[in-house]
């Protein structure tokens, strides 16, 4: 079934994009929005989609399926710090390094979650594994050739973060 | 004194975020387990009204711990949690004799919602 199929990578609604880019965004936006109470924007990612965010905390996770693919997000610890501030309510202060951990790879398990339901409505069956969370500076993914991927940045005041998707056929 | 409720959930953020939402509204959270196993644990200690339970959780799953639950008490009020929507796992918890499932993200409307719902 996924013979063929691509992954939007500019954000429109392709007709034959398997899960259009803005599906994404749209996870993200509501994630972050329900359990944030506040709303990111997604800004343009500068031409090198690697170096423009420290990523010194990056959630991953895999997807598999009729669809196989890895989505992360990935941001500095000052931006993971907010993250769980806005979550739980905490001050600054009292956000430690595994409550971040922890925020992190629940906020990438929901997106996952969304975009599954979004997939399960276009046909597509995905099975959502298991999240984990890099920790460390300069943090880099590699990856082979064949894998497409697709960046999306976004912005809540001065915190950037990232969501990347790469894609590839088994 | 407010409901009391019980926490079975892996995470200690969703811990936190459902304590905040259930102690502004008046309730009382009676019990934090991080595993299904400690939740029935918990479940025998504490008596709670309401447990809200996670799924994928290390030891014992939720939908495991829950059958456990409903074993030793038909009556108690299980509210699952999951990021996940998956129709199989929603008809065991039917099965079981979940009441309400509430998909993550959550906000404070869903949360009350699902335990007057349930009450």
């Amino acid at each position: 079934m996924s013979e063929g199929i691509k992954l939007s990578k500019n954000g429109n609604d392709d007709s034959d994009a398997a899960i259009p880019g803005f599906y994404f965004s749209n996870s993200v936006k509501d994630v972050i929005h329900t359990t944030m109470g506040i709303e990111p924007n997604e800004i343009k990612p500068f031409s090198d989609g690697y170096d423009n965010v420290d990523e010194q905390i990056t959630g991953f996770l895999n997807l598999t399926g009729d669809l196989n693919m890895m989505i992360t997000l990935g941001m500095s610890r000052k931006t993971a710090a907010a993250f769980v501030v806005y979550m739980t309510g905490v001050q600054l202060a009292e956000a430690k390094d595994e409550d971040m951990c922890d925020g992190i790879a629940e906020i990438i398990n929901m997106v996952a979650g969304q975009i599954k339901t979004q997939a399960v409505g276009r046909g597509y069956h995905l099975k959502v594994l298991t999240p984990f969370v890099a920790v460390g500076e300069k943090c880099r993914i590699v990856y082979k050739s064949k894998v497409e991927n697709m960046t999306k940045r976004f912005r809540i005041g001065n915190l950037d973060f990232m969501l990347k998707v790469f894609y590839y056929h088994l | 004194m407010g409901k009391r409720v019980l926490l079975v959930d892996d995470s200690p953020v969703i811990h936190i975020m459902l304590r905040k939402v259930l102690e502004k509204n008046g309730f009382e959270v009676c019990g934090d387990a991080k595993n299904g196993k400690e939740g029935v644990e918990l479940f025998k200690a504490t008596a709670p009204d309401f447990i809200f339970m996670d799924i994928t959780m290390p030891v014992m799953d939720g939908l495991e711990a829950a059958k456990e639950i409903k074993r030793l008490d038909g009556n108690v009020r299980i509210i699952m949690l999951s990021a996940m929507g998956d129709e199989e796992i929603m008809k065991q918890a039917k099965e079981i004799g979940i009441f309400a499932f509430i998909k993550k993200p959550f906000d404070d409307y869903k949360i009350i919602s699902a335990l007057y719902m349930t009450d």
